[in-house]
């Protein structure tokens, strides 16, 4: 590779861009290349670091308060696919377990004496599961529940 | 800001998932780029400060639509830069932060020297382009950003914004040659 030819392709390359293996070898052997592209590399850095304006003082405190009083919490940590989703398999699994073999295994075991508190178990799983979806949407669910009662009149 | 390009990502993962105070760390980290941005809009300290209130709250606002697909300082940059050209449709145009450029009173008088030279062969690129592309050359050289970020904030095709970048390169290769950075920053 030529140095100017090495040069110029050094110099199209993109911020932080990975260099290509011919163009490393030959800032590697060569002497004059190598030390253009340390200044340019060296100028370029300088540059991204520079202090633009010194004279600005720190008003982190005054942005995280505007960000306080924003409203915008953001304690919810699930999206609404994932809820849908553990929805729909718990749902499914009520109606699967009774095809399962346990299901047959506990039966014979335990009589008719299992059906009540198992399905006193599905429903508190149920019931836990839609309230925690509930008060972790609670915002929204109160924006549309007044959406709605102004629509109401 | 190299060694903080995995730590970004995490600060904003964990505000996501609810742990608003850490916000504070990228405002703080941030806060003087946003506000040079703000600079190159408004030419004025106070509008600047107001500016970059607005883009703080405005990131905190839509931090759910960052998705991780580029890094987060991209991001940002992004919804600063889109925020100040709303702000300033109308106005005047956004000059170049290169005409801010002042050499520092403490350095040595060779490194001084130097980034005279650099500043000058930048305002000569500036002064070359059209005054639509001279943000080209800022998000590039101050904000580091790479030629796809530049081409999807500012819509300018990406070999417009490649070879605008490289004539400021070889101006800027020009004012390097048989510098002192040749002699001291050798790789």
């Amino acid at each position: 590779m030529k140095c100017e030819q090495a040069m110029e392709q050094y110099l199209r390359a993109d911020n932080d861009a990975y260099l290509p293996l011919a163009l490393r070898i030959h800032l590697r052997m060569c002497g004059k290349c190598r030390k253009e592209a340390a200044a340019m590399r060296w100028a370029l850095e300088m540059l991204r670091k520079e202090e633009l304006h010194s004279a600005y003082g720190d008003i982190s405190g005054s942005v995280m308060d505007a960000v306080r009083n924003s409203g915008n919490s953001y304690g919810r940590t699930m999206p609404l696919r994932n809820w849908v989703s553990g929805e729909v398999i718990i749902i499914a699994s009520i109606f699967l377990v009774q095809f399962s073999d346990d299901r047959h295994w506990l039966n014979n075991f335990f009589g008719s004496n299992l059906e009540v508190p198992l399905y006193i178990v599905l429903g508190v799983l149920v019931t836990v599961y839609s309230a925690l979806f509930v008060v972790s949407r609670l915002e929204e669910f109160k924006e549309k529940v007044v959406k709605w009662q102004n629509r109401q009149g | 800001m190299e060694e903080y390009k995995y730590v970004d990502e995490y600060i904003i993962k964990k505000v996501q998932q609810g742990n608003a105070g850490l916000f504070e760390q990228v405002v703080k980290k941030y806060q003087k780029r946003i506000f040079s941005m703000g600079m190159m809009f408004f030419r004025n300290p106070d509008d600047a400060s107001d500016y970059v209130q607005e883009v703080f709250i405005k990131t905190f606002n839509n931090i759910q639509t960052y998705r991780g697909q580029s890094k987060f300082y991209y991001w940002l940059i992004r919804v600063a830069y889109n925020h100040g050209i709303n702000m300033v449709k109308g106005m005047k145009r956004a000059e170049s932060l290169v005409d801010t450029l002042v050499v520092d009173g403490d350095i040595s008088p060779e490194e001084s020297q130097l980034k005279k030279d650099i500043y000058s062969a930048l305002q000569h690129a500036v002064d070359d382009l059209p005054e639509k592309y001279r943000i080209c050359i800022d998000l590039y050289f101050f904000y580091g950003c790479p030629y796809h970020e530049i081409t999807a904030m500012t819509g300018f095709p990406v070999n417009t914004v490649k070879s605008h970048v490289f004539r400021a390169k070889q101006l800027l290769r020009d004012a390097l040659k048989g510098s002192v950075a040749e002699e001291y920053h050798e790789m």
